[in-house]
This record gives structure tokens, C-alpha cells and sequence, in this order.
């Protein structure tokens, strides 16, 4: 079976102020399907410039990545876009919604994107909702929802399209611990249930609760990798 | 430089390319003002001066009924020492006495009933173009008695050439028969085809022999300096012929009111276009400030809770709205300035203008004018039309509540 | 599979777009508005003008089509005179292009009164054959237009004042007789007419065929063949077919008998055109502005879409469709204040306090916009293109950001 995202000697450099700063250092990992990886490490340690490298927002200067055995280096921009539609979902820590969409118009843009009808649309749109508990609540725009039930919308939106993995970047930083618990749980659930692989990038203590396996980041490296196991 | 005015250059350039855009927007919109009221206003000088100066003059003096009426009887007594008097005057250019009459001029194959003017021809060219279009044969003078001088197109109605023979027949001031005639002594072009072909000239003695004028005129024709000192002109000429209450002056305004009245008409047009390009840039600086304000909502919320009042934010956003619209100012003037004086010299074509130029007595090319007004009229009503467009934003600030403002709400 | 996001969702997505800072919105679309509307309204006024000075000039001696000899519109002499049409001529005149014709005498005379004396045109014409929409439209404010075989003369209210005479009254009209002798005529006044430019009144005196062409020694003669058609888009046609039967013949259409106007004419849509253009221009730099900031403030959500799989293309598409809705609107509503405007205006503008400078220009002191909708499309048109023109840029440059840039950034 072919990983779900394999990385091979990943490197990518910024230059800021003169100084180059090393946001991934011969990064190797691969992530089998229907993992939950909590990414971690201080501030700048490379976790962002992981996941957006894997999502193919970004290219690394030298070395590979594959997802679903598809390796991004031979696609071009319009191909990545393709694939981040069908296989990746996203969540960011915030701006993760168009503002002039509601809740329910955000999720179907995907499928929408993806050419799929309104009425299957719809079903999904409000099958999603409920699953990540918002029924009703699906004719509010972003402004009129919690940051908590923004975020859920935003998890809706990630995974209507049945992506095979979700990339997630600190999505917990402006929730209240009992929203972003409640949050993990559903990322469990759908990971779960779904088997969608999940790499949340996060230095939230409550996300490791949640994950099974923890990968350390420090300076573009990773410096540790296990599993975790919960009683 | 004042702390406030810092800050205020500072803010606008944070956006670099907005402020250019609408900079850029005031300067275009600046540049055209400045050529065209440049433009209108060497048109509508040439317009005058040529008109005026091809018949009319600056000023008339007539009998006091002759303008209202134009007959015969409503004439000038003693003209030709009357405008022989004014021409002492300091202010009076030029004064030469005319006969108006009208009759029918046969030539020996062609008959036309034109306007036949006796002029003063020693002094008719200090009055007057006409003299010196002079295109065939000589000026009429004291030695070509009962001379006539006809248009080039009537000079072709007649089929009629120098030496030809004119034959006149009309009625005179005292509506006994007028008959004599002439000899063609030269052909001169006006350039005005209505007039060319409308109108001959004869020596003023000859006019009051042959239409019974004794030596009555029917007015002098006079110039001033300048169009621009008419008044003046006016004044002097007016004390000159106080004495004799059968007479009046009249200045071009009156003389030709279709004159004036056209050159209002193309005024009102030219304004209305003026105003919507006015209306359209303010509406850009408005936008610009209303950005400004908006963007900055949370920096002038900790502002405003650090005590500053809301009135000094007000004056630092008419100050960057001032500074701005000085901008748009000094490159609309500079480019503006430029063009003119481009067009000042190689002179600006426009399509239909030959056919406009007949019937209007303008030349092919138009000089535009660089005056401080033609130049700083447009550009300061943008300038207060851009200040002014920062009032609405302004208000918007005005009530700006410092809580709910920092939350950027 | 390929992202595509469908029309009708890109323009809905642009449509709330626009009202997220909806002030600025409104700003735009009002300064767009004003702008069409003023355009349009301008452009109607000018075509009015150009309108009635072509009609004014025509107003002493209608006809869609005029035939006179080769020489006599520069030198409106008798000599270039013509027999009244038959044969071939007469066929074609009576054939099915011609609405009606008339053959008709102009000369410059001298009219002589007890006391006074002035230059003048004389007019001769066939009263039976003129329509309606001629000269006779003008007012008659006492006596009566000459039958056929009347020996009178109608006369301008100003010249009758000015030569100080009276309805009943006899003059003597003085011109040059087809023999190249002096022929002089005693005529009575039967009517007194008044016409919008006294500069028409006090110039025009008319008089029935027969008796001008008696005066003129030129029986049978006439100067000018006027032709009305019966349908105006044709005349070109019906010029040629003219043309052809009388080759040396000097045939002009109305539009071409004066060379100011028919030059104001053929450069009027160029006029329009720069007018326009000039005046989109200045509004651009706003638009511009406009759309920069509304994609500058956009920037994250445009990386998010970027980054959820949403084409460049995608992007610019919804940019432009946004600068679409907002330029639609904007003409929208300026057309609408425009056709307003020139709709309460359509009895025409009453401008006799400058009737004078009107006079001078040969227009009427009434001005009556006149509304094209080729000028409506024209404008229209290229307000549009230039618009959306203007928002490529910004578009283009919105499709190329880095999506992470765009959502990292501050």
C-alpha cells in the first residue's frame, strides 16, 4: 500500500533580513493512510513550511514529496490545484472562510468547484453541517458564527469532498479549551470513522490528547517521531 | 516641517500606488482643463480680434437710432472732422468715418444688389483688415476718383476685372435716384465669403456724392489698443462726443451681439464638460480618503483612547487630503503648462476647422493662450473640489467610538 | 477533473464581493453614473445642434436632394440656369424614390421700398408643388402665401420693418435678367412671415415661379431641382440614379450642400468618440484605485481560494466579473438619468436670450436634443471594454499571487 504522504530530504531556505534561515533541513518522514499526526515544536521550528509544502502551496528547494504516490515535483500549478481539490482538505488558524459565503455556501463551494449538482450539493452541504454539529445554522455568513463554529465549518469544508488527508495548521489557537477539545474530537471521529489521515500542526498540549502519533520539529528538523498512545 | 504636516505626508504614502492613481487622476484631469480653457481662450481672442478687426472695430460711434434702425436719415454730421477728432484721442488706435448704403452694381454681362461702403481711404486701414488683403490692383485713394473696390467673389459674380466698368443704381439718403459709374481699381478677399461676396467699397467723398450724404456719415469705425481696454476707449470717446446729444458710442458687445453670445454659448457647453470632469476626480479623492479612514480604523481607535481629539485626526485627514490635492496640482500645472506651451507654438488643428474658419473668420490653427488665469483657474477648483470631497470621510471619523474602533469593528 | 466554477455563481460570488465595502461601491458606481449620464446628455445636445444648423441651413430651400448646374453654388447667378424637367428627368422624378420635387428660382435682387433699399434673395417657387415641411411651415403673421400664378411677394416681418413698409404696399424688386439686362419688377406684399432667426427673416423674400420667371425674362427657366425622397435611408440611391441620367448635373444630398457641416457631420462620431475616452480616462484612474484596493484588502481570502484548489484563471474570472457588475451598474443607472433628462427635454431647450450668438452659429434659439442609439451602444461600449480593460491587470495580478504569501500575509 502506498503512503499517504512520503517526504524525502526536504529542504527549504528563506532569506530574511539579510540571514537564511532553514525552514525544512533534510526533512524524511512518511505518513501511512488513516494516521493522526500532531505536528509540534516552537514558533518558526518549520511546521507551516511542512504542511504547506505537502499541501503544494509551496515547492522546497531540494528533495520529494509524494501524495497518494503522486509526486508533486512533476506537477505544474493548475495540476497541484486539481489535487489539492480532490485529495487534500484544509484548515487554517483563521481567514478560513470567505466572508461573503455562508456556512453552507462555504462548504459547497468545493463540490461546487468540483462540478458536482445542487441538489447532491445541498445533501452533502447539510449531511456535512450536521456532522460537525451546526445544523441550522448553515444560512449564517462567517460573521455571524462563533470562531468555534467557524472552525467547524471550516473542518466541513475540509473533508466534504472525502479528501484523503487533512492538513491542518494550529486551528485551535483562537478557540477556549472546550471548543478546541470539542474540535479534536471531531477530527478523531472523522479520522475514525472516515479514515482520512489527519497532520495538525499545533504546540496545543490538547491537540497530542487527541493524536497517535507525535512528530517533534525543532530549526527544519525533525528531532523526534513516536507514537502515542492514550489510555 | 510640523509634526502634524510629517505625519500627514507619511500617511499618504502608505499606499504608494493609490496615492499616485488619484495623484495622477488630479493631474490629468488638471492638464486638460488647463489646455482646453488655454485652448477657448486663444480661440475666442483670435475669434474677436477678427471679427472685430475686420470691419466692425472695437467701437462705433453712430447716430443715436441707427443701430435700432439702421436708414439713412439716422446719420453722422461732419464725420470725417469728427473722426479726425478722435483720432487724437490717446486711447483711440484708429478712426475712420464710413458711408453704408445699398444699390444694385451691374457690370456689363452681370447685375447684384450688394452693400456699398464709402470709406475713408487714408485711415480705413487703421480700422481695418480689408485694406491690406488687397489682392489685385491698388487701394482705393485720391487719385482714383469714382473708384470701386470689390470681394474676390463678387469680383467673379460680376465676371468683372481691374479696369472693368461698374455700373451703380440705387436710391439716396434723400430718396432721389442714385446712379453713377465706376471703374474696379482693385480686388480685395475679406477671407469672410458673406461678406466678399455681399459687399463693395468706394471712396467715402464719392459715397456722399453719389447717395446725397453732404457730409453726413453713417459712422466711424474705431480701435482700441487692445479688446481689453475698450472700456477705457469708450469712456474718452463718449467725452469727446458729449456735446452732441444726436450721437452715441457703442463697443463690440453691442455692435455684434451674436459675437458675444456664441463665445457664452461655447463657454457653457465647455463648463458643463468641465464640471463632470471636476465631479468624476473628486469622486476618486473621496474614495481615496474614505479608504484611508477605513483602513485605519484601528490605529485611530488607540489614538483616539490615548486622548487625541477627534478633531485633530480631522485636520490631519484634511491636511493629507490638501497635501494630496497639491499634488494633483503641481503636476497638472507643470504638464498642463507644458502642452500649451507646445501647442502655443506649433498651433492645434481640429477636424471641420477650415470650413469653421470661413464662416468664423479664424485661421486653420489655433494658438492656446498661457495666461495665470487660463492656467490656475481648473487646478485650484479641483484643488477645493478634492479638499472638499474629504468631508464625508471626515464625518465618518467624527463619530468614530475609540472602543469599538480598536476591535476594528 | 478541472475546477470550474459556473457563471452564474461567479457573478453572484462578484456581486457580494462588490457590497462588502459597499460606500466605495456606491462612490464608483455614482462617479461611472455621472459620467455616462453627462456623456450621453452632451452628446445628444451636440447631435441637436449639429441637427437643427443642418436644418436651419436648409430652411430657406428644403430638398433631401438639390440639382443645380455645375457653378452655381459658388456664384448663384442666373446664368446657370435649367429648363423645367421632361423626358427621362421628368420620369424618374415622378418614378417611385421621389416622395415629391419641385423646381424653384434663387437670386440675390435688391428691394427698393419709398424710403429705403437693401439686399436681398429672391425666391421663386412652385406653391402647389412644396409640402409641408418647407419654408410655408414658418409663420405667416398676416396676408397669405402666393397661389401659383400670384404675382406677390412674401416678406420677413424684419425686413418689412426695416425697409418701412407695410402688408399691401408695393416695392420694386432689381436683379439681372436671364438676357444679362437689369430686369426690375413692381410686386405687392401679400404676406409677412417670421422664422426663428431674424437673420433668415430679414434676407428671404419669396414670390410664386411664374411671375420671377416672367421677371427674370427666363420663362420655363429654373436654378434648382428639389427632391424629397421617400425614403431617407435610400437617397444614396436615388443620388446616383440621378447622377447617372444627368452626369454633369451638380447633385448634392442636404447633408453635403454645406461644407461646415457636412465636415461637422462626417467627424461627428470621432468627436464623440475622444470626448468619451478623454472623460473615461480621468474616472479610470479611480476605477483602478478602486479595484486594487478591493483586491488588496482581499489578499488572504484570494490565497485561501488558491489554496483550496480555485484556478488563477478562476480568480481573474471573478475579478473581472466583479469589475463587470460594477461597471453595468454604473452605466445602468447613468443611461437612465440621461434618457430622464433628455426626456423631460424632448420639446426642446429655449435658449432666446442668446439667440443672437445662435443666429451667428445658424442654429435655431431652440435646442432639441437629439437621441441616437448608436451614440446609447457607443458609449456604452466603450466604457465597458475600457472597464474591464482596466481591471485585467489587477486580475492578472491577483490570479499570480503565491497562495501561501497571500494567506501568511499581515
Amino acid at each position: 500500500m502506498t503512503n499517504a504522504v512520503h517526504c524525502h530530504q526536504l529542504c527549504r531556505k528563506f532569506h530574511q533580513g539579510g540571514q537564511t534561515i532553514h525552514g525544512l533541513d533534510h526533512v524524511d518522514f512518511d505518513v501511512a493512510a488513516g494516521e493522526f499526526i500532531c505536528l509540534t515544536g516552537p514558533s518558526g521550528s518549520g511546521k507551516t513550511t511542512l504542511l504547506n509544502a505537502i499541501g503544494g502551496l509551496d515547492r522546497p528547494d531540494s528533495g520529494d514529496i509524494a501524495v497518494g504516490g503522486v509526486s508533486l515535483n512533476t506537477l505544474d500549478q493548475g495540476a497541484l490545484a486539481d489535487l489539492r481539490l480532490a485529495h487534500i482538505g484544509f484548515v487554517f488558524q483563521s481567514y478560513n472562510l470567505i466572508p461573503v459565503l455562508s456556512a453552507r455556501e462555504n462548504i459547497e463551494f468545493i463540490l461546487l468547484m468540483q462540478g458536482v449538482d445542487a441538489t447532491e450539493r445541498h445533501r452533502l452541504a447539510d449531511d456535512m453541517l450536521r456532522e460537525v454539529g451546526l445544523e441550522g445554522l448553515g444560512s449564517r455568513r462567517p460573521s455571524e458564527l462563533s470562531g468555534g463554529q467557524q472552525q467547524r465549518v471550516a473542518v466541513a469544508r475540509a473533508i466534504v469532498s472525502r479528501p484523503t488527508l487533512v492538513l491542518a495548521d494550529e486551528p485551535t489557537a483562537n478557540l477556549d479549551s472546550h471548543t478546541a477539545e470539542q474540535l479534536m474530537a471531531l477530527f478523531a471521529e472523522l479520522n475514525l470513522r472516515h479514515g482520512t489521515t489527519f497532520i495538525v500542526a499545533s504546540h496545543d498540549p490538547r491537540v497530542q490528547h487527541f493524536a497517535r502519533r507525535l512528530i517533534r520539529m525543532q530549526d527544519g528538523k525533525i528531532i523526534e517521531d513516536h507514537p502515542l498512545a492514550h489510555d | 516641517m510640523p509634526l502634524s504636516l510629517r505625519l500627514a505626508w507619511r500617511n499618504l504614502w502608505r499606499h504608494q500606488r493609490r496615492t499616485w492613481l488619484t495623484v495622477a487622476a488630479m493631474a490629468l484631469c488638471n492638464t486638460l482643463l488647463i489646455f482646453m480653457i488655454g485652448l477657448q481662450a486663444g480661440s475666442y481672442l483670435t475669434m474677436l480680434n477678427n471679427n472685430l478687426a475686420v470691419f466692425s472695430g472695437h467701437l462705433q460711434v453712430q447716430h443715436r437710432d441707427y443701430h435700432d434702425q439702421p436708414k439713412p436719415r439716422f446719420s453722422v454730421a461732419n464725420g470725417v472732422a469728427l473722426a479726425a477728432r478722435l483720432r487724437q484721442l490717446p486711447e483711440v488706435s484708429g478712426a475712420a468715418a464710413r458711408g453704408m448704403g445699398f444699390a444694385l452694381l451691374s457690370s456689363d454681362k452681370r447685375s447684384k444688389a450688394m452693400q456699398v461702403i464709402g470709406v475713408e481711404a487714408e485711415y480705413e486701414a487703421s480700422v481695418s483688415s480689408i485694406p491690406g488683403t488687397l489682392r489685385e490692383g491698388q487701394y482705393l485713394s485720391a487719385d482714383t476718383p469714382n473708384g470701386v473696390l470689390l470681394g474676390q467673389r463678387s469680383a467673379n459674380h460680376l465676371k468683372a476685372n481691374i479696369g472693368s466698368e461698374i455700373t451703380l443704381l440705387g436710391s439716396g439718403r434723400d430718396g432721389s435716384f442714385a446712379a453713377s459709374v465706376l471703374t474696379v481699381v482693385g480686388i480685395v478677399d475679406s477671407g469672410m465669403e458673406e461678406f466678399d461676396r455681399n459687399t463693395v467699397f468706394i471712396r467715402l467723398s464719392d459715397f456722399q456724392d453719389i447717395f446725397s450724404y453732404g457730409d453726413e456719415v453713417s459712422h466711424i469705425a474705431l480701435l482700441s489698443a487692445s479688446i481689453f481696454e475698450v472700456a477705457n476707449t469708450q469712456a474718452a470717446i463718449d467725452g469727446l462726443i458729449a456735446d452732441r446729444e444726436t450721437l452715441r458710442s457703442l463697443d463690440w458687445d453691442v455692435l455684434m451681439p451674436g459675437l458675444k453670445q456664441a463665445i457664452q454659448s461655447d463657454i457653457a457647453s465647455a463648463l458643463f464638460i468641465y464640471t463632470v470632469l471636476i465631479i468624476v476626480v473628486v469622486f476618486s479623492v473621496l474614495n481615496n480618503q474614505l479608504m484611508a479612514v477605513l483602513e485605519r480604523r484601528k490605529e485611530y481607535g488607540i489614538l483616539l483612547s490615548l486622548g487625541v481629539a477627534h478633531r485633530r485626526l480631522i485636520g490631519l485627514l484634511f491636511t493629507e487630503t490638501a497635501l494630496l490635492a497639491l499634488l494633483g496640482l503641481l503636476v497638472g500645472i507643470a504638464l498642463g503648462g507644458a502642452l500649451n506651451e507646445y501647442f502655443a507654438i506649433v498651433g492645434v488643428q481640429f477636424a471641420g476647422m477650415e470650413e469653421m474658419g470661413e464662416k468664423f473668420n479664424l485661421p486653420a490653427r489655433i494658438h492656446p493662450i498661457t495666461h495665470p488665469l487660463t492656467l490656475l483657474a481648473g487646478p485650484i477648483i479641483v484643488f477645493i473640489g478634492s479638499v472638499f470631497a474629504a468631508l464625508y470621510p471626515a464625518i465618518k471619523l467624527r463619530h468614530l467610538n475609540p472602543v469599538s474602533a480598536r476591535a476594528g469593528l | 477533473m478541472s475546477a470550474k466554477l459556473p457563471t452564474t455563481h461567479l457573478l453572484a460570488l462578484a456581486w457580494r464581493n462588490l457590497w462588502r465595502n459597499s460606500e466605495r461601491s456606491v462612490v464608483m458606481i455614482g462617479a461611472l453614473a455621472i459620467a455616462v449620464a453627462a456623456m450621453l446628455f452632451l452628446i445628444a445636445m451636440m447631435r441637436g445642434l449639429l441637427n437643427d444648423m443642418s436644418q436651419q441651413n436648409l430652411r430657406a430651400l428644403p430638398g433631401d436632394l438639390q440639382i443645380h448646374q455645375p457653378g452655381y453654388l459658388d456664384d448663384p447667378s442666373i446664368d446657370y440656369r435649367m429648363p423645367w424637367p421632361s423626358g427621362d428627368l421628368l420620369a424618374e422624378l415622378d418614378g417611385v424614390g421621389v416622395a415629391r420635387w419641385s423646381g424653384r428660382l434663387s437670386v440675390g435682387a435688391m428691394v427698393a421700398s419709398e424710403r429705403e433699399a437693401r439686399g436681398i434673395q429672391l425666391i421663386g417657387y412652385v406653391p402647389s408643388r412644396e409640402g409641408q415641411n418647407s419654408f410655408n411651415e414658418w409663420r405667416l403673421i398676416d396676408g397669405d402665401w402666393p397661389s401659383d400664378d400670384s404675382k406677390g411677394v412674401v416678406v420677413g416681418a424684419s425686413l418689412l420693418e426695416k425697409l418701412d413698409t407695410q402688408l399691401g404696399k408695393r416695392i420694386v424688386l432689381t436683379s439681372q435678367g436671364a438676357d444679362g439686362e437689369i430686369a426690375d419688377i413692381g410686386a405687392r406684399i401679400i404676406g409677412v412671415y417670421r422664422a426663428e432667426m431674424a437673420q433668415l427673416e430679414e434676407r428671404l423674400v419669396y414670390m410664386a415661379l411664374p411671375a420671377m420667371q416672367s421677371m427674370l425674362r427666363s420663362p420655363d427657366d429654373i436654378q434648382q431641382i428639389a427632391i424629397f425622397s421617400r425614403d431617407p435611408s435610400r437617397l444614396l440611391d436615388v443620388q446616383s440614379r440621378f447622377q447617372q441620367l444627368l452626369p454633369s448635373a451638380d447633385i448634392q444630398r442636404w447633408d453635403q450642400l454645406n461644407s461646415y457641416l457636412s465636415a461637422m457631420l462626417d467627424n461627428m462620431d470621432a468627436i464623440i468618440t475622444v470626448l468619451i475616452v478623454v472623460m473615461f480616462i480621468t474616472l479610470a484612474f479611480g476605477l483602478v484605485n478602486t479595484l486594487v484596493m478591493a483586491i488588496f484588502e482581499r489578499v488572504k481570502e484570494i490565497g485561501l481560494m488558491l489554496a483550496l484548489g480555485l484556478k488563477p484563471t478562476q480568480i481573474a474570472l471573478m475579478i473581472l466579473a466583479e469589475t463587470l457588475v460594477l461597471l453595468l451598474l454604473g452605466i445602468a443607472i447613468g443611461n437612465a438619468a440621461a434618457g430622464l433628462a433628455l426626456l423631460s427635454l424632448r420639446d426642446g431647450i429655449d435658449l432666446s436670450a442668446m439667440a443672437e450668438g445662435f443666429a451667428m452659429i445658424g442654429a435655431a434659439p431652440s435646442l432639441t436634443p437629439q437621441f441616437l442609439w448608436r451614440d446609447l451602444w457607443m458609449c456604452n461600449g466603450i466604457v465597458s471594454v475600457l472597464g474591464l480593460a482596466c481591471s485585467l491587470l489587477p486580475a492578472w495580478r491577483a490570479a499570480h499571487y503565491s497562495p501561501i504569501e497571500a494567506l501568511y500575509r499581515d
